[in-house]
């Protein structure tokens, strides 16, 4: 649906985008991982057609992205981008008039949860409001793709439910949806497949479950000892209180040999987990840095 | 593309009217300033009944001729004669408390007697030449009536001075509080402009630029849109500042009516643009922000808005028909206390839109451009 080719973008002798390219399918949620500077808000000002690419090209469903694509394409920036002197209502019908066929504004209002505060002005909204406004606009002519950077940022966990649910509430409407962010869960919650991006280029683009294959082979296995139990002494395995973490390959085959071992040993356990990598991990596997560098 | 052209609009108003402070602040200003510089102008042209300049005379000559001169000088309505000794005049002078003083000589009598020329001293405050000129031409006639005068020390002027102004409004006076409402009011169009401009910078910062950008409505569309909701804003300014001036000030369109409109629409147009000039080229709302107040200092003063541009020196006359307030100002003056026709407020009127296309074309070429991408 969505196909970005060889963007490249330079602000003076910086080189913000170098050879980005991804393609986006219909009703696939599509997360752009990166630490800030990565160059994912340039990527997406390209794509949305804020900002022209130095090379490269953006299109949808084969156009390119001009007036016509843009009628399909919905955009939530980072900034809350709201006049905040007026209603709720009044920027909705604004943003609203800038399209061939928008939605109704009561309705737009309703699905992202702010139609009792339609005709209250954006000012008096807590920060969760108006990011919830935020999307709002966004979603205001029905778009095909919905392009969101960091559309969390600053909300509270009861806020960044709610627009979780809008947001799952469309994909399973068909919705397409590029998001950015630096928060892992929300990609693994939200999104199919996650490109991660980092000093400009990508370095990773796949499905979630595959780029843990990215990692070293290994689980972490962890056992809660019981209080009355001796600590086992054994090698490779890491001690954190009462805790000990093995970090297994083959889980499935090696873990039952382990359990063995502790059970004769006179260990007694209240609980087992294990749990593969995760993004942040991958990304530190991948770039050797932390996403909140 | 008319309705999105129409929503843009509407919603600049709805802004417009949805912030009271500023609402409040874009009317009063100009207002308050206006009438605060009104009502110390007033004055400042010509008069029917001016007030008696006062002078100090001091008679070190004790002659008939001095005695004369005293006399004369007594019964003229333009001076409030005050007599005091030498050491006083020059004190009372030095220290401001008068502006002229009138010192004759001892020998003065004298010498004027055996056909010499006699030197008046007129000791002079350098702050007040103009009170000191006026007196120079009052003393020449005094004089010279003491001296060639007879016993009755008084010569009959073979002529007499009659003045009249001359407006297509007849006999009008140069009206103060006209100028400081057109001066004013044209100085809070620009700096209301200014916050127009800090307004758009704040929107730019806030990501709504690169929001529009990404919407299909073209820039160009946004810029227009904004142009014609701050003419509207600005053409309000102006009707609050001259409505209140009618009514509280008497100020009168002693011209053509019409051709207070044209300006009117124009004024607006420029300051409009203006706006949108100030934000196209600005990077950071402070630096912005001083840098525009600055100009608009500089545009106001050297554009008459003060004070007359007919009062500057003739370089600073030319300079300003390169100043758009110059052309606003002197076209508002020309409708109301001039009393002129439609016509000649066609030659400013085409200047000030002249100077609004540079400032929209430089906007619109900043705005739709990739300069302001981010």
């Amino acid at each position: 649906m969505l196909k970005v080719s060889g963007l490249f973008k330079r602000f003076g002798k910086t080189e913000a985008v170098k050879d980005v390219s991804f393609e986006i399918d219909r009703g696939c949620a599509f997360g752009l991982l990166g630490p800030n500077g990565a160059g994912k808000t340039t990527t997406i000002s390209m794509i949305v057609g804020a900002l022209t690419p130095d090379k490269g090209t953006v299109e949808l469903d084969g156009k390119p992205i001009g007036m016509d694509a843009k009628q399909r394409l919905g955009f939530v920036p980072q900034d809350l981008a709201l006049y905040e002197e007026i209603s709720a209502r009044s920027n909705l019908q604004f943003f609203a008039a800038l399209y061939d066929k928008p939605a109704a504004p009561d309705g737009v209002l309703e699905l992202v949860g702010l139609a009792d505060r339609a005709d209250e002005p954006v000012k008096n909204f807590s920060g969760g409001m108006k990011r919830r406004l935020n999307i709002a606009v966004g979603l205001i002519h029905s778009p095909d793709i919905l392009v969101l950077d960091e559309p969390t940022v600053g909300v509270d966990p009861q806020s960044r439910n709610a627009i979780f649910d809008t947001l799952e509430k469309l994909r399973g409407e068909g919705v397409s949806l590029l998001y950015t962010t630096h928060y892992m869960n929300e990609v693994e919650r939200l999104c199919d497949r996650v490109a991660v991006m980092d000093h400009g280029v990508i370095i990773a683009n796949d499905r979630i479950e595959n780029l843990n294959r990215l990692m070293p082979e290994r689980e972490r296995v962890t056992l809660e000892l019981d209080p009355e139990s001796p600590t086992p002494e054994l090698e490779g395995v890491i001690y954190e209180g009462r805790k000990i973490h093995i970090d297994l390959p083959e889980v499935q085959k090696n873990l039952p040999a382990i359990l063995a071992r502790l059970d004769a040993a006179g260990i007694r356990y209240t609980s087992i987990n294990s749990q593969r990598a995760s993004l942040e991990e991958i990304f530190l596997h991948l770039t050797g840095r932390s996403l909140r560098d | 593309m008319l309705r999105t052209l129409l929503q843009i609009v509407l919603k600049d108003l709805r802004i417009f009217a949805a912030d009271r402070r500023a609402l409040i602040l874009s009317f009063f200003v100009p207002i308050a300033i206006a009438s605060f510089m009104g009502t110390l102008s007033e004055n400042m042209g010509i008069v029917e009944k001016p007030k008696p300049i006062p002078l100090l005379f001091v008679d070190n000559d004790h002659s008939d001729t001095s005695a004369k001169l005293r006399t004369n000088l007594q019964k003229s309505k333009a001076l409030a004669f005050h007599e005091t000794t030498d050491a006083d005049a020059r004190n009372s002078v030095k220290s401001g408390t008068y502006g002229v003083a009138a010192v004759v000589p001892k020998g003065f009598g004298d010498m004027a007697s055996r056909g010499g020329k006699p030197e008046l001293e007129i000791v002079v405050d350098p702050s007040q030449s103009l009170q000191a000129q006026a007196v120079r031409g009052i003393l020449t006639q005094a004089t010279a009536g003491a001296i060639l005068g007879g016993d009755t020390g008084e010569i009959e002027l073979p002529f007499q001075l009659k003045q009249t102004t001359q407006t297509s409004g007849g006999n009008q006076q140069w009206s103060g509080i006209a100028h400081a409402f057109a001066g004013m009011g044209v100085q809070g169009l620009l700096f209301w402009s200014i916050e127009l401009a800090m307004g758009l910078m704040r929107e730019r910062n806030k990501g709504i630029w690169r929001r529009l950008r990404s919407s299909p409505a073209p820039m160009s569309l946004h810029v227009f849109g904004r142009a014609i909701s701050s003419t509207i804003r600005a053409m309000l300014i102006v009707a609050a500042v001259f409505g209140f001036g009618s009514i509280f000030f008497h100020v009168k369109v002693s011209g053509s009516w019409l051709g207070f409109g044209l300006v009117w629409v124009c004024a607006s147009i420029m300051a409009a643009t203006f706006g949108l000039f100030v934000a196209a080229l600005g990077k950071s709302e402070q630096q912005s922000r001083g840098l525009a107040v600055l100009v608009v200092l500089f545009m106001t003063m050297l554009g008459g808005a003060w004070f007359p541009s007919f009062l500057m020196p003739p370089w600073v006359q030319t300079v300003s028909n390169f100043i758009p307030a110059k052309h606003a100002v002197d076209a508002f003056d020309a409708m109301t206390w001039r009393g002129q026709s439609f016509n000649v407020a066609v030659p400013s009127c085409a200047a000030l839109l002249g100077f609004a296309a540079v400032f929209l074309l430089i906007a619109l070429r900043r705005f739709t451009g990739e300069a302001d991408s981010t």
